[in-house]
C-alpha cells in the first residue's frame, strides 16, 4: 500500500461514491477533505470546535451531506462538504 | 469495630445476598450502553444512521428519534463490536465486526445476523468495508496485519496482502477512483497516517 501525504493519526475515512476523488478523514487534528483523492487536504471543521471525531459516513445520494460521530456519541451533520457542521442528534 | 459486630454484619450481608438470589422478579437484562461511539454508517434505504458503541449496534431514523438497539438474533454479540458498514450496492446488507468478535452479516437490514468468518485465520478483525458496487465483496483487516477479501458475502475469505506497514488499521474504505488495474482502490486509515492500494493488491 502506498502512503498518502497524511502522516498524523487518521481515525476514520469515508469516500464519496459519486465523486471518488472526494475523501473525508478525521483524527485528533480534526476533519479534513480532499478533492483530489488524498493528494491535498483542506480543514473541514467549521462548527465542530475541538471535538475529536472518531467516525464518519455520508449520504451517497446527496453530495456534500456528511455525518461525523464523536467518541461521546454526539453526531454532527454537514450539508456543504464539511465546511460547516451542526448537531444531528440530541 | 468488635468481632461480634463484624460477625453480625457478615451474617446480615449473607442473609441479604441469599434473599436477593432467591427473590422472584423480572430477569436481569443487560443495560445497553449507547455511548462511547466506535463507528457510524448512513443507511440510504431508510435515511437512518447506524452506530456501534460498547453496547451494540443502534439505529436512529432521524435526528429527533431515539437510538434503538438492533435485535440480537443470531450470534451477533452484545459487545465487542467496533465497526458497522452499509453496502451501497445493497443497503439491506449490513456488516459488523470487532476485534475478537469476527465479522457478521445481516441481509435484512439488521434483523438477523450470521457470522461470516469461514477462511479467516482469526476473529481479530480491526476494520471492514464493503465494495462500492459489487454486492458480496467485502474487505477485512486482521490484527495479525493481513488484508482479506470475500466475493461471496463472507462464504469464503482469501488472504490478499499484508496491508500497510502500520501498527493498526482503524478504518477501511473502498473507492472507484480511476487508474486501478482491478475494480478500484482501498484506503486504510491508521495511527501512522493514510494509505492507498489497488483493490487487487
Amino acid at each position: 500500500m502506498g502512503r498518502l501525504p497524511v502522516t498524523t493519526q487518521v481515525n476514520t475515512i469515508t469516500v464519496d461514491p459519486a465523486s471518488p476523488e472526494r475523501v473525508y478523514v478525521a483524527g485528533p487534528a480534526g476533519v479534513f477533505r480532499s478533492d483530489d483523492a488524498g493528494q491535498t487536504w483542506q480543514a473541514a471543521n467549521g462548527g465542530l470546535g475541538d471535538v475529536e471525531i472518531v467516525a464518519l459516513s455520508l449520504d451517497p445520494a446527496r453530495q456534500g451531506r456528511v455525518f461525523a460521530g464523536a467518541a461521546d456519541s454526539r453526531i454532527f451533520e454537514s450539508l456543504d462538504g464539511g465546511t460547516t457542521w451542526g448537531p444531528w442528534a440530541r | 469495630m468488635s468481632l461480634r459486630t463484624l460477625l453480625f454484619l457478615a451474617a446480615a450481608l449473607f442473609v441479604a445476598l441469599l434473599a436477593g438470589c432467591t427473590a422472584s422478579g423480572p430477569p436481569l437484562v443487560a443495560v445497553a450502553d449507547n455511548k462511547t461511539l466506535k463507528a457510524i454508517s448512513y443507511d440510504p434505504s431508510s435515511g437512518s444512521l447506524l452506530k456501534v458503541t460498547q453496547g451494540g449496534v443502534f439505529r436512529a431514523r432521524d435526528a429527533a428519534a431515539t437510538w434503538v438497539p438492533l435485535p440480537l438474533r443470531g450470534p451477533l454479540p452484545l459487545s465487542g463490536l467496533s465497526q458497522v458498514a452499509v453496502s451501497w450496492k445493497n443497503p439491506e446488507a449490513l456488516i459488523a465486526s470487532g476485534d475478537g468478535a469476527g465479522v457478521y452479516l445481516s441481509s435484512d437490514g439488521g434483523q438477523n445476523w450470521t457470522a461470516i468468518n469461514s477462511g479467516l485465520p482469526s476473529k481479530q478483525v480491526g476494520a471492514v468495508t464493503a465494495h462500492t458496487y459489487k454486492a458480496g465483496t467485502l474487505y477485512a483487516w486482521l490484527e495479525d496485519k493481513s488484508v482479506h477479501k470475500t466475493e461471496d458475502g463472507g462464504g469464503s475469505w482469501k488472504r490478499m496482502d499484508d496491508g500497510p506497514p502500520v501498527s493498526k488499521v482503524l478504518a477501511l474504505a473502498h473507492s472507484t477512483l480511476p487508474g486501478s488495474m482491478n475494480t478500484g482502490w482501498l484506503y486504510a486509515a491508521s495511527p501512522e497516517g493514510l494509505y492507498l492500494s489497488m483493490d487487487c493488491f
